[in-house]
């Protein structure tokens, strides 16, 4: 068994997209997203299709990779499908019709409208994450939170927390592995029964994993505190990631070019 | 790599009569300790288990504070908040567990965690990382994620964070005990480097060898300085010495026993090339 000391999506190819500041990226997502949902017809769909599929392009990761995303919301998909289709009592005539409940062509434009405009939310949003490494992700959302501590949310906390998580992945990682392949030699199965009997084999391996991961919380604690950390006030950075002019240029006539299509159409 | 300028104005970390009774213990972890820690000097702190080597290190950056006594770090006392901070950039800390003191995702961020943390500026900040990378020999390695680091890399890169904050002491609790043996000398290598630049080193270790050239040895033994004098010192009796529970380096009980069958060895010979000069001599 083999547990991925790699994680996220991130890409590592050099492309424009990846170039982009990670805070750029991120307005033109909350760009995108409201674009999307100010669309209100098909036309609106082709031209936002259209603008992740350029952004694919230039990105030059795999178009699968991008896809990928959707598999996992099938079940949301379906649903936001039917429930848009199927109408209570309409006064129209339809299609199918069980009891109250009916099926009609607007009712289908309706739910293929509804479950496009899903797809292309996630497919553009899984752009940020397959161009955007996590720590560049952290840092960019430390700045982006950066107003809201004003209302006393902890951007910096916040940042720290993550960059630790992201810091300590790979090495709960290769510990668990490590603990699989001892409890394997001491003849522990991780690949046979159903998913009951799969999860319980792991208990052994998450319960020393937890009791080291509550250790090291402990020593980091010390660690942090012997080189001066108090809290995210007042830190400074070795690499600061700053908005240049072009990632400026960008955001702004992209998210402008993105919302007046939206409005638009 | 060498302690900020104000490292003459009272330059030691003094513990004086120091004791430190944890909460619910029934004996103090340290009983009336006195001992001085000198820049440019390497202390090293043997003891057997629970002999309050840790309890020790944990009181020179005030990550503990005495219960009675004072420990006073280049004229600032650990009880006083104001100084707090100071004593903390000046008193750098490492622990056994390289691991579990890395902080940064690749090694140069980790690095300038430190001085991130004064909010010492940008382009400084550049400069700390490169000489705490280049003082503890892991220049090149700036953009490497800590995991894929050896043992002995990852506990240098703990240095090197710990140098990053510029300071006049380093303290460190077991700094080879996880590492084999290439990694180890790596270690201690960069600490004579260090020490050779200025830097006060309190190295607490269960092995003698790995401090046979400190410039002093204190042993605790149940919180109190069972020995304090020089390396030769301590192994003039190494009878005595193992009753204190210190190992003795098997290349000083090879030395005795030459001595026994006439190879005439000097007492002060402590490592395996001295020894040998004299057995080749002989
Ligand atoms: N946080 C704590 N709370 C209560 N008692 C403690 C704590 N830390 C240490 N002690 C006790 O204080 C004594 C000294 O412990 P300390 O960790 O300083 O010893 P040590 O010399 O570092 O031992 P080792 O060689 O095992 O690392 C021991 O009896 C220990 O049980
Ligand atoms: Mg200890």
């Amino acid at each position: 068994m083999r547990i991925p000391v790699t994680f996220g999506q991130y890409v590592p190819v050099a492309s424009a997209v990846h170039a982009l500041d990670a805070k750029a990226k991120m307005g033109l997502v909350a760009a995108f997203t409201t674009a999307v949902f100010l669309v209100e017809g098909f036309a609106g769909l082709a031209v936002m299709s259209c603008f992740v599929a350029a952004a694919i392009a230039l990105a030059r990761v795999p178009a699968m990779l991008a896809l990928r995303g959707i598999k996992a919301l099938t079940f949301l998909l379906s649903f936001t499908m039917v429930a848009n289709a199927v109408r209570w009592e309409p006064a129209t005539v339809s299609l199918v019709r069980v009891g109250p409940l009916a099926l009609d062509g607007p009712g289908i434009l309706d739910g293929v409208f509804f479950a496009s405009r899903v797809v292309l939310l996630v497919v553009g949003t899984s752009l940020l994450t397959l161009t955007t490494t996590p720590v560049q992700l952290t840092d960019g959302l430390e700045r982006v939170m950066r107003p809201l501590r004003a209302i006393g949310v902890p951007a910096g906390e916040v940042a720290m927390m993550l960059t630790i998580a992201l810091r300590f992945i790979p090495t709960t990682a290769q510990e668990a592995e490590k603990i699989v392949v001892a409890q394997t030699a001491r003849g522990a199965r991780f690949d046979e029964g159903g998913p009951v009997r799969r999860a319980k084999a792991f208990v052994p391996v998450m319960v020393p994993l937890f009791v080291n991961l509550f250790r090291r919380a402990e020593e980091l604690a010390v660690a942090m505190e012997s080189r001066c950390y108090r809290g995210g006030e007042g830190r400074t950075r070795l690499n600061p990631a700053v908005m240049g002019a072009v990632d400026w240029a960008v955001l702004v006539t992209v998210s402008t070019a993105l919302i007046a299509a939206g409005i638009a159409l | 790599m060498r302690g900020p300028s104000s490292s003459e104005e009272c330059g030691l970390i003094e513990l004086h009569e120091v004791s430190v009774t944890y909460p619910g213990a029934e004996r103090p972890a340290l009983d009336h300790v006195t001992l001085s820690i000198v820049p440019g000097r390497t202390l090293a702190l043997l003891g057997p288990n629970g002999s309050g080597k840790s309890t020790l290190a944990r009181l020179c950056n005030a990550l503990l504070l005495p219960t009675s006594g004072r420990v006073v770090v280049d004229g600032m006392s650990t009880v006083d908040e104001a100084t707090l901070w100071q004593i903390r950039a000046r008193v750098g800390f490492v622990q056994q567990n390289p691991e579990n003191q890395i902080v940064g995702t690749v090694v140069e961020e980790d690095v300038a965690f430190g001085p991130e943390n004064l909010g010492v500026p940008a382009h400084e900040l550049r400069s700390r990382v490169d000489d705490a990378l280049g003082a503890v020999g892991l220049t090149g390695l700036e953009r490497r994620e800590p995991h894929l680091l050896s043992e002995g890399q990852k506990q240098r890169l703990a240095i090197a964070g710990a140098l990053a904050l510029r300071p006049a002491y380093l303290v460190l609790d077991e700094p080879t005990a996880m590492l084999d043996g290439e990694g180890r000398s790596d270690v201690l290598a960069a600490l004579r480097r260090l020490r050779a630049h200025g830097v006060g080193i309190v190295h607490i270790t269960h092995h003698l060898e790995d401090v046979i050239d400190a410039d002093a040895v204190a042993v605790l033994d149940e919180g109190t300085v069972a020995f304090s004098g020089t390396p030769a010192e301590l192994l003039a009796d190494p009878q005595a010495a193992e009753t204190l529970g210190v190992e003795v380096p098997a290349i000083v009980v090879l030395a005795e026993a030459l001595r026994e069958h006439g190879v005439p060895v000097p007492r002060d010979a402590f490592t395996a090339e001295s020894v040998a000069e004299a057995v080749w001599r002989s």
